[in-house]
């Protein structure tokens, strides 16, 4: 359909490609490489809150770099970058709410609690209340009587072998008490017993009248809590 | 993903033949790499599947009509209205438009000869049957009565053939996505001089949005499904509640892409509906790049709502008022639609061909679907009719009314240019009816079957129920027969048909322009475009004759005028 | 249609120019990267919800992880990812015949586009080793995904019981309670799930990137690609280059939580 003017202009026909220099090439990967060493000082700085904001902002970077020279978005059809680019805002749509939803359950009155099916009972990662003694109380109603977060059936003999399992390690932290090694998981899980400091986060969130009536029942600390 | 295809055999067809018949055997069949082959060979598909999606909503329709056991245990019930579900969204109406008629169509509207990227074109169709197989498969030999949204944590515990079922979707997914990746491709690089983009068909406009659904959405059905069947076989624990972690997630995931995919669905319904409202008024359409953009908006909206589909699952009550809000910003390309259409149809000179009864049929029928679509996302309704067949008469009256009407709309309009017979108009209006009518009385019932409180996929019901079931099921055997009737018109037509002419229905639409049958190249001569697809103004008599060129004598005419 | 004089070998029948099929290629590969980040999202989106969730999980799941390890690879992914972009440079330049020397590219040519894709391809074959002693340590001491984790079944006195044990113990993981059991948090399993689909997921990628490299290898090697045609060493390249992007992403978020 374009024979016309196919051969007349060679721009239109023929494919000229961008030649990067070595050079170029050579630099990007040095940069890449100090931006990789410095994701792991970050890390080894400890910045606690900030590591995850500024792991990501580097890796931005370095992924900016990849594509603008290694995938040549620099001198590409400007509609390729649009589009890949524009693809990380579905990303970001796609995170958001999401998150939007998750960071938020349970936060207002009982709708939004995640409920075990089989159980009946709240589930793992709802938004929980956690005393100041650091003990775990779900929720005021699962916390009493059945375990709140009951395993799926542990594997035929677990239950027997675990028994036996007290085998005794020798405690090497402070060696005051001897120490039995853990349990296989699935035990542990039965529980009920969160990980302390796993939502010591919610914890601090949690100023709102759900949470107040819950740290009620724990009485003395309720008015630390307010 | 390589662009190089080797010159096709075809290549020195001779002139006068047609894309049909310039090669025969089997074999020209199933390596073709024409688009139009490829096309006709999806569309054989997706007609076998709605066929078989067909009889299995014949045969819960038929399960309905008394309380109690019918025909068939609960747990076999459970199994059919899923193959129901299951086929008819990933094997019929996904792949219904874009696939079938938008290939055929796609670049012979473009005025080009072929999209751009032949041969993943045919490896896409060879996906869809891969796909179609192992869905079926696991249908055949296995168990699997989740529904068609295989909601966790139901399904991370049922039977482990919903392995293989979510593999077939997984499969046919990647189908859908490069069909997308192609049609972008062939709409950017591949149109014909002269084809500039205030002039590409809405027809276009429309596979183009949909395409970028497809591209963009599609690959999280992938990956959920992916982690579902991680979550069976490696217990990862990311849907699981036991293990930590959240069923609510898997909807999150599942409605990212099935909220979108409801517009990968009705989009190219509407793109037809454009095409035939047009040719049917022989008027420029209204509005035009207020339609073709609405297109791209209600592709890119579709994206942000997703979450009305949860709102009684245990979603933040934040999250759905934030989702509840944004869901009305769809009605508004949506009535930018409609009332495009309507405006369209005002003074134009109609005539009620049967494409148009369906077009029309389409713009009524969606309309109440969308609507009843805004109580839904309504919080406080939601509440009431989450789950009740109102949910189930919305959707239907959205998918069928709209995608399944687009669908036989276009499939009306492009038949002769597609078989190069015609039909009998008389026996596709006597269809219409039949299938309008009986449409109507199965779902409209289902409407009021949910306000009252019928829950959906249930498989007993209350005595109180049982006139409306039973209204329900008599609409479900009307359409059913509405829709023999098609079919018997469509074989009458392949085998006793008249010779359909170029252009039946005088359209100045791009894909008239050529010769029916169709040359294997779709043009003769490549084509230039001097006018949009529209511009009735600009026709010439000959372009708009509808009978054979040789009839046409200008000069006759213009002596008695 | 006459298409005996329809243009080079290389030029299918229904592209006008070879420019038209170069962009047409580009763009399709562009538009199959788009997708290949929608499909790597939901794992970013579900570690997302799960990191801020169980944040100590996810830190102590970390240091059970080798960093050095992790960087080892990036470091070998971030070469792999310059020697493809060099193999595409190569690839572009092309023969240099008849060209005087001084006006010459260095590094181009048929050779050189193969060198470099052979030195791509054995840094992706040591991401894989390195990925498999990883695998096969977390696999032996019994820091698995879900059900997995820990052996549950596992006798604590037995060796592998013991190894679990030990290898919590470096990292910090467990707690003691009052009646001097010990535990380790509960959602580790978690992590590990979204470490093994994060990282295998991104292992196929990298074994289909493998297997697309030797084609490509072999379609060099038999001289069909030019100055004017190399298409399918650069788009192969962009391919390289996104599972390159996504490690990038990986190993800060895996490897290095505080």
């Amino acid at each position: 359909m374009a024979d016309a003017h196919a051969h007349d202009h060679d721009d239109d026909y023929a494919v000229h490609a961008h030649i990067t220099s070595i050079r170029t090439y050579v630099l990007i990967f040095g940069a890449l490489l100090f931006l990789t060493g410095l994701t792991v000082a970050a890390y080894n700085i400890r910045l606690g809150e900030l590591n995850l904001t500024v792991a990501v902002l580097i890796a931005m970077v370095k992924s900016s770099l990849v594509g603008a020279y290694f995938m040549h978005l620099k001198y590409d059809q400007r509609f390729n970058v649009l589009f890949f680019v524009g693809s990380l805002i579905f990303v970001g749509v796609f995170m958001a709410y999401t998150l939007n939803d998750t960071d938020h359950r349970g936060e207002e009155g009982v709708q939004g609690m995640r409920v075990d099916p089989a159980t009946g009972n709240f589930a793992y990662g709802t938004a929980t209340v956690l005393s100041e003694t650091g003990e775990f109380t779900p929720f005021p109603e699962a916390a009493d009587g059945d375990d709140p977060q009951t395993q799926p059936a542990p594997s035929e003999g677990d239950e027997a072998e675990a028994a036996q399992a007290p085998d005794e390690v020798d405690g090497t932290i402070d060696g005051d008490a001897p120490r039995v090694p853990a349990a296989p998981i699935d035990e542990m899980g039965e529980q009920g017993v969160e990980p302390l400091d796993e939502h010591g986060e919610a914890h601090d969130e949690q100023t709102d009248d759900a949470v107040a009536e819950d740290a009620a029942e724990e009485e003395a600390v309720a008015d630390d809590a307010e | 993903m390589t662009a190089e295809v080797a010159p096709q055999p075809h290549a020195h067809a001779p002139t006068g033949e047609g894309y049909l018949t310039h090669e025969r055997g089997l074999k020209s069949w199933l390596f073709t790499l024409d688009h139009k082959r490829i096309g006709l060979m999806y569309l054989g598909s997706v007609l076998l599947a709605f066929l078989l999606g067909g009889i299995m909503a014949l045969l819960v329709r038929a399960e309905l009509l008394f309380p109690g056991e019918t025909l068939m245990e609960a747990d076999t019930y459970n199994q059919v209205f899923t193959l129901h579900g299951a086929i008819m969204v990933f094997l019929f109406i996904i792949p219904s438009i874009p696939a079938a008629l938008g290939n055929f169509f796609l670049p012979i509207m473009l005025g080009t000869k072929d999209v751009a990227f032949p041969r993943l074109n045919l490896g896409s169709f060879y996906i869809y049957c891969l796909g179609a197989i192992v869905a079926i498969v696991a249908i055949v030999i296995g168990h699997v009565d989740t529904g068609w949204t295989f909601y966790t944590p139901y399904s991370a515990r049922a039977d482990s053939s919903v392995i293989w079922m979510t593999s077939g979707a997984f499969i046919l997914g990647f189908s859908s996505i490069l069909t997308g990746v192609n049609f972008i491709a062939t709409v950017h690089k591949m149109r014909a001089p002269g084809l500039h983009w205030k002039r590409l068909p809405l027809f276009i406009w429309g596979m183009y949005a949909t395409s970028v659904i497809q591209v963009l959405a599609t690959p999280v059905l992938a990956i959920t499904l992916f982690l579902l069947m991680m979550e069976k076989t490696l217990t990862v624990g990311i849907f699981d509640p036991a293990l930590g972690g959240d069923p609510v997630l898997f909807q999150h995931f599942f409605w990212f892409y099935s909220h979108p995919a409801v517009y990968i669905m009705i989009l190219p319904g509407m793109a037809i509906v454009n095409e035939v409202i047009a040719t049917f008024s022989h008027r420029k359409i209204f509005g035009y790049m207020f339609v073709a953009m609405s297109s791209i908006s209600l592709a890119l909206v579709g994206f942000l709502v997703w979450g009305h589909h949860m709102f009684t699952a245990g979603m933040s009550e934040y999250a759905t008022m934030v989702f509840s809000a944004l869901t009305f910003l769809v009605a508004i390309p949506s009535g930018v639609k409609v009332f495009n259409w309507v405006a369209t149809l005002y003074q134009g000179s109609i005539s009620f061909k049967s494409p148009m009864l369906y077009s029309l049929g389409f713009i009524a029928l969606f309309t109440i679907g969308g609507l009843t679509g805004l109580f839904l996302g309504i919080l406080s309704v939601d509440i009431h009719l989450h789950d009740t067949y109102f949910v189930v008469a919305h959707f239907h009256y959205v998918m069928v009314g709209g995608t399944v009407f687009g669908f036989v709309s276009g499939l009306h309009y492009w038949w002769p240019k597609m078989t190069g017979k015609m039909y009998s108009e008389k026996l596709a209006r006597v269809a219409f009816v039949f299938v309008f009518v009986g449409f109507n009385v199965t779902f409209f019932s289902q409407f009021v079957l949910g306000s009252q409180g019928m829950p959906r996929r249930y498989y007993d019901y209350l005595d109180q129920f049982q006139p409306l079931h039973m209204t329900s099921s008599g609409g479900a055997f009307i359409l059913g027969f509405g829709f023999l009737i098609m079919l018997f018109m469509f074989v009458k037509s392949l085998v006793s048909g008249e010779k359909a002419p170029p252009n039946p229905w005088s359209s100045a639409g791009y894909e008239w322009m050529t010769t029916t049958p169709i040359h294997p190249h779709n043009f003769a001569e490549p084509p230039v475009m001097t006018r949009g697809p529209y511009d009735y103004h600009l026709c010439t008599e000959e372009e708009l004759f509808p009978g054979f060129p040789e009839d046409f004598k200008p000069s006759e005419k213009a002596a008695k005028a | 249609m006459a298409h005996a004089d329809h243009g080079p070998k290389y030029l299918a029948h229904h592209f006008d120019t070879p420019k038209q099929q170069f962009e047409s290629a580009k763009l399709g590969m562009w538009l199959f990267l788009a997708q290949e980040i929608l499909f790597f999202s939901g794992l970013f989106v579900a570690y997302g919800v799960f990191r801020t969730w169980y944040p100590e999980s996810f830190s102590v799941g970390s240091h059970l992880l080798d960093w050095k390890m992790g960087a080892l690879n990036t470091v070998v992914l971030l070469f792999s990812s310059f020697t493809a972009a060099m193999a595409v440079r190569a690839a572009q330049i092309g023969e240099q015949t008849g060209v005087p020397e001084k006006d010459q590219h260095k590094l181009g040519g048929r050779k050189w586009t193969s060198i470099f894709l052979i030195i791509t391809f054995f840094c992706a074959a040591g991401f894989m080793v390195v990925k498999y002693l990883e695998y096969s340590h977390k696999i032996h001491v019994g820091t698995l995904p879900g059900q997995f984790f820990g052996h549950p079944g596992f006798d604590m006195a037995s060796v592998a019981g013991a190894e679990f044990y030990e290898e919590m113990e470096k990292a910090g993981a467990l707690a003691y309670e009052s009646g001097g059991h010990a535990t380790v948090p509960f959602h580790l399993r978690t992590f590990f799930g979204i470490y093994f689909v994060m990282t295998g997921l991104h292992g196929i990628h990298v074994l289909i990137g493998m297997g697309l490299l030797l084609w490509i290898l072999k379609r060099n090697a038999s001289g069909e690609f030019s100055a004017e045609y190399n298409t399918p060493v650069d788009i192969f390249a962009l391919y390289w280059h996104l599972v390159d992007l996504i490690w990038i992403f990986l190993f800060p978020l895996l490897y290095l939580i505080d």
